[in-house]
């Protein structure tokens, strides 16, 4: 029983054809090749494979993809790593993680962008427990979470930056 | 060969209903953090199935006060069930509960409704739901029914539903206060690592006090017998009382009485039948800023 | 003052992640190739039994399923060849453990495959499974493994044991014991095979010994080396659990391009990679230790044993290292270690990071901590007594060098700590919550060492190009650690390139020579050196044309990172692009293949003595925790580890490592724990096999010592393993501290410390 399914990719409107209760996981690697969404343990407990969804009334958060179904994402937004970078340039976020050595085997890392980019939209200045709660669920075994810690914070400096930046 | 159950995505109740085929087992798709777990390990018999997605059904995400009660629609997820006032000041226990419950990236998905339906005595929300007494409201067809959270479960990851029933609702009654009374509420559980966890066991205390007189008191617990149980007799004890060392203690008996938690490979029936009352003590001491350890 | 080195030292941006944040760098699941087919892996449901028959009939004829094989379609050898080479790609007519591979499935697509795999049905005759170590090592035990189910056993005797205990004046013993762990890296084993059109075969995959995976392939077809290339992907971690088994994935992917004539794709879901792939061995270690009242240990006698699984694969050299190390950092003059891997029906376990140490070091910092007690010496004072320094002699009767900064390492992690003032706080009786602090200490023979000298060797290919841009092949390879990035250091430093015109390329068995595998953290050291050879020989080259444009005919030629200069007139300098294309223009050879084998090294196998290893690190860890007494709930709160590495070529690098081997090595401590009931995994997931998390992370400070190796590359040692090595141990002595609950067994769980609670 396959449907159309129209919802919007790293803003290009996408239209797929499959079973609604495949996941949205399966979707972006196998019908659409967004092989930057990783699956890392398709049960949740991971959070290799996160992604954004946006809803309609615009509330966006993070979520694993591997427990969405397709079917879910009707219309809505997601945005995936690749939608961080439209002009070429290095999300500030993304460029925090290379400059405090938060990226070793780099497998969590488009997930722990994600969540990161995610926490900051939704509040741009998060105390240190809530950047530990914000990414605990997305498991790193190389760096020990220090250094992404260290990222993180480098890059709300960043973030805020642009932002008053962009006020003026 | 490779079945997909049957799919429906209704945008109303009234269309759910209209839709839903009477030979097939229904699964309601609610967050989908457990179901469709289940669907990728093949615990569902996916030929005589079918899916309803709730996702698109938007009369049960709510959350309202009436006169007497506080209202919140099955779809209700836990991220903002945590965020919500009137959950922060009618019942601190949710909101407690709610700092815990999985990791942020599930929470935003989870629903309350969900974490009802699949039943599971580690169920995060359940002793807290308990505590408040809360009433749950199903539909089915044309037949619309209210029960007791406490009588709905009849075991590990069951429920007496019948085929169809959905949760559309959960109806807590607000708590009226006399002068210098407050509402406190807490949970605690505890797991193989601080976050991200199945508990191992878990407690939810909701009360009314008054420094340390206790006017009326819940205790529920988690994970410690087949389905969460409410535990009346410490109520019983407590209510109406100035709180001391000596009460607690008999509370702390009333547990052990009623717990049956088994070995499994997260922990064993020992260590979950004393950290429950170790769980105890600490809300207590938490909630009363006393220490009540020894 | 000028400082001598360049880029060697700084903590430089690793070149290697640009792609990683970006997502656009591909791990195995993310190929694809034109008509490729899927494999999946039918596996035993039993721990011990005989095959009586396998019945692929139903599932052959699901639509989709292109073909299903079992080992007589094997055209080479049934097994991959890793020591005692008695692993089979698949299994013939017996299954050894529950998970072991018995048929292939090929289908077009996973989940078909998946699907074909349930439906293969294997009649078994049950026999009864050996679970448990000291059962299988009985005469009566059902025999696995040749008549005595000892994969290998080792002695080593030092001094006279027997008289080394009358002279003491207090003896301790004790029983320690270890479960497993899981590698638990992000990405699952996985790889592709593409035939070639000359019969070959090309496999590209997550891996961390590709010449491993190379050996592996022509053994299963029947092929020649020159007919296979195996190609790294970027891998997503690795801790040792990418080293011996991805060769089993290989074979058999291998095996179905081969026969399918398709490209063929093999991953792993969690739970598959949980049920068949290696694990860190559980450990049994009983030690005693011998001490004069001053506080000068004068025996130590220990008999360890690791509990191998169904098959040998790594299991001979994890216990040789584990058995090097058994009795601790310590000079003692006599000294007796029996050690043995043991065969048992349950998943063949193999390397992890640290390698058989951290299980030994959990058992001999233990009970020095006990010894201490019992000689009412400090812990610290009872280490400082006995712990290895320059000239002193290891159990093996190996001669430390100079390249020893144990002391240094051990002051820096006592003062940055402040152990001795949180150790001998006492903690308020009322208080539910105990504090206390714990130390552990340990070295770490570098590199293959004895046990594996006949492979210690390592090769590099070094070409600049026109541009002036630099790409470099090693046989060690990149699983995030941050080799590529070391390398690239080494290489600019010496070539005088700027650091940003270097490429590592992706390990490929076509480019370099057979360098051994990526373990032991032997990549530094080893690649490292192979480089700074092949970079030499092309430095002589620049610096003739150097000298050429300086007009002169010998001399000394310096580089600041991008422009070259002479003493005699340092302020006239030449750029290194220009140099570059003068040398091009002249004809001159910029391209190099380096190679370094490692110093010589021996072993006794009567007595097992001999110079185990040629360099040694040491480490030392103290933590600081929190213990709740009402739940048995331990939160760390600061871990502050050094490590002498003889020196750090890029220490943000180096802290990474310390950070990342601390956090595994704290869950390894606390939350991991493996369950196994009849030999089956009953927590084959992230969901019941618990690895920290960041609400679990504590304040961690990183100690660097560099106490330099005459022979490694600007001094280096290595450093990838020894994080792991003391940190758990530190934990459970900072628990005793805390509570005076003394744990003899790792994982420390609330259900063992409430247990002990209760007895007291």
């Amino acid at each position: 029983m396959k449907k159309k399914i129209t919802f919007y990719l790293n803003n290009e409107k996408v239209v797929v054809k499959c079973h609604p209760l495949k996941t949205l996981l399966k979707v972006l690697r196998e019908d659409l090749n967004h092989t930057e969404v990783k699956n890392g343990c398709e049960q949740g407990e991971c959070g290799a494979c996160t992604v954004i969804i946006e809803d309609e009334d615009k509330k966006s958060f993070a979520t694993n993809s591997c427990l969405v179904a397709i079917g879910q994402v009707e219309g809505k937004k997601i945005v995936t790593i690749k939608g961080l970078n439209k002009e070429k340039e290095l999300h500030p976020i993304q460029k925090s993680f290379i400059d405090e050595g938060a990226v070793q085997c780099g497998f969590c890392t488009p997930g722990l962008i994600l969540v990161t980019k995610s926490l900051l939209d939704n509040n741009p200045n998060p105390t240190d427990e809530e950047i530990k709660y914000a990414i605990s669920g997305n498991l790193c075994r190389c760096t020990g979470y220090i250094k992404i810690f260290a990222a993180i914070k480098k890059a709300i400096k960043l973030v805020k930056k642009i932002r008053n930046s962009k006020k003026i | 060969m490779i079945y997909y159950p049957e799919y429906l995505q209704p945008k109303t109740l009234e269309e759910l209903f209209k839709e839903l085929p009477k030979n097939k087992k229904i699964y309601y798709l609610a967050g989908g953090t457990d179901l469709l777990n289940y669907l990728r390990d093949e615990l569902v018999d996916k030929k005589n199935s079918c899916f309803v997605d709730l996702s698109k059904i938007k009369e049960l995400v709510f959350i309202n006060e009436t006169n007497k009660n506080i209202e919140i629609g099955s779809m209700v997820s836990f991220n903002i069930l945590q965020e919500n006032n009137l959950v922060k000041k009618h019942f601190p226990a949710i909101t407690s509960m709610c700092k815990t419950f999985s990791t942020p990236i599930i929470s935003n998905r989870a629903t309350i409704g969900g974490n009802i339906a699949n039943a599971s005595p580690s169920g995060d929300s359940l002793p807290v739901l308990y505590t408040l007494n809360t009433k749950i409201e199903i539909k089915n067809f044309s037949q619309t029914r209210i029960e007791d959270i406490d009588k709905i479960f009849v075991g590990p990851k069951k429920t007496n539903f019948k085929n169809g029933d959905l949760i559309t609702k959960l109806i807590i009654p607000k708590q009226v206060l006399q002068k210098g009374f407050s509402i406190i509420g807490i949970f605690k559980k505890v797991g193989g690592r601080k976050s991200h966890i199945i508990s191992k066991a878990s407690i939810a205390i909701s009360a009314i006090s008054k420094s340390d007189y206790i006017k009326k008191i819940n205790v529920a617990v988690g994970a410690v017998a087949p389905t969460v149980l409410k535990i009346n007799t410490i109520s019983e004890i407590l209510n109406n009382k100035k709180l001391n060392k000596k009460l607690v203690k008999d509370s702390v008996e009333e547990i052990k009485k009623v717990i049956s938690p088994i070995d499994d490979f997260r922990s064993t029936a020992n260590y979950r039948k004393e950290v429950v009352s170790s769980l105890f003590l600490e809300s207590i001491s938490e909630l009363f800023k006393f220490n009540f350890y020894d | 003052m000028k400082k001598n080195l360049n880029v060697v030292g700084e903590s430089v941006l690793r070149n290697d992640v640009v792609e990683k944040v970006l997502g656009t760098a591909k791990y195995i699941d993310d190929y694809k190739f034109d008509g490729m087919l899927y494999g999946f892996t039918v596996r035993s449901t039993i721990s011990h039994g005989k095959i009586i028959s396998i019945n692929i009939s139903k599932a052959k004829k699901i639509n989709g399923v292109v073909n299903i094989f079992t080992a007589k379609d094997i055209p080479g050898k049934n097994f991959f060849p890793m020591i005692l080479n008695d692993y089979p790609f698949l299994a013939e007519n017996k299954v050894l453990f529950y998970g072991q591979p018995i048929a292939l499935v090929v289908a077009t697509n996973q989940e078909i495959a998946k699907e074909a795999a349930k439906n293969v049905f294997i009649e078994y005759e049950e026999l009864e499974p050996v679970l448990d170590i000291h059962y299988a090592m009985k005469k009566n035990s059902p025999k696995i493994f040749g008549s005595d189910n000892i994969l290998r056993k080792y002695i080593i005797k030092k001094g006279n044991i027997d008289q080394g205990f009358k002279e003491a004046d207090v003896i301790v013993e004790d029983v320690f014991e270890t479960n497993y762990q899981v590698h638990s890296y992000l990405e699952p084993n996985g790889m592709i095979a593409v035939p070639q059109p000359d019969g070959g075969i090309t496999v590209y995959g997550t891996m961390q010994c590709p010449f491993y995976v190379h050996d592996a392939i022509a053994n299963i077809l029947n092929i020649y080396h020159n007919k296979i290339r195996v190609v790294q992907t970027t891998t997503g971690g690795g801790f040792g659990g990418k080293e011996d088994v991805p060769s089993l994935v290989a074979g058999h992917v291998a095996l179905l391009a081969y026969l399918t004539k398709k490209p063929v794709k093999l991953v792993y879901t969690r739970e598959e990679d949980f049920h068949g792939m290696s694990k860190r061995h559980p450990g049994y270690i009983e030690i005693k230790y011998g001490a004069k009242k001053n506080g000068k240990i004068v025996a130590a006698k220990v008999r360890y044993i690791l509990d191998g699984g169904a098959f040998a694969t790594l299991s001979p050299i994890v216990l040789w290292r584990g058995t090097v190390h058994a009795v601790g950092p310590y000079d003692i003059p006599n000294v007796l270690i029996e050690s043995f891997a043991v065969a048992t029906n349950k998943v063949p376990c193999g390397a992890f990071r640290g390698f058989g140490q951290p299980q030994a070091t959990f058992a001999n910092e233990s009970l020095i901590d006990i010894l201490a007690e019992k000689l009412k010496i400090s812990p610290l004072k009872l280490r400082q007594i006995n712990m290895l320094k320059p000239y002193s002699r290891t159990a093996t009767n190996d001669k430390i060098s100079n390249s020893c900064g144990f002391k240094k390492v051990l002051s820096e992690v006592i003062k940055k700590s402040k152990y001795e003032k949180i150790l001998s706080k006492k903690n308020e009786n009322l208080s539910t919550i105990k504090t206390g602090a714990g130390l552990a200490i340990a070295f770490y023979g570098v590199g293959l060492g004895a046990g594996g000298k006949y492979i210690d060797r390592a090769g590099a290919y070094l070409q600049i190009q026109k541009d002036g841009t630099v790409i470099i092949s090693i046989g060690n390879t990149e699983l995030g650690q941050g080799v590529f990035t070391v390398i690239s250091q080494i290489a600019s430093e010496i070539l005088g390139a700027p650091y940003e015109f270097v490429k590592v390329l992706q390990p490929d068995t076509t480019r370099v020579p057979d360098s051994g595998p990526t373990v032991a953290s032997r990549s530094t050291l080893m690649s490292g050196n192979a480089v700074l050879d092949a970079a030499k020989q092309v430095r002589e080259r620049i610096d003739t044309m150097v000298l050429k444009l300086f007009n002169k005919s010998k001399g000394k030629v310096y580089s600041n990172g991008k422009e070259y200069f002479i003493s005699t007139n340092p302020e006239k300098k030449i750029h290194y692009l220009e140099v570059i294309k003068k040398c091009f223009v002249q004809r001159i050879n910029l391209s190099a293949t380096g190679w370094y084998t490692g110093e010589d090294v021996s072993f006794d196998s009567e007595t097992g003595q001999g110079k185990a290893y040629y360099s040694y690190t040491f480490s030392a860890t103290v933590a600081i925790v929190k213990v709740n007494i009402l739940t048995g709930v331990v939160e760390v709160k600061k871990i502050v580890s050094g490590h002498d590495i003889g020196k750090a070529i890029n220490p943000k690098l180096c802290e990474a490592q310390i950070e990342g081997g601390v956090i595994q090595s704290l869950g390894y401590a606390l939350t991991e724990n493996l369950v196994l009931k009849n030999g089956i995994i009953l927590n084959p997931s992230f969901a019941g096999y618990l690895i920290p998390t960041s609400m679990d992370i504590p304040e961690i400070i990183p100690v660097i010592v560099e106490s330099k190796y005459s022979k490694g590359p600007f001094g280096a040692k290595g450093l990838g393993e020894s994080p792991m090595i003391t940190p758990s141990t530190a934990i459970a002595n900072a628990i005793y501290n805390a509570t005076g609950f003394r744990t003899k067994k790792l994982p420390v769980t609330p259900e063992i410390l409430l247990e002990l609670k209760n007895k007291k």
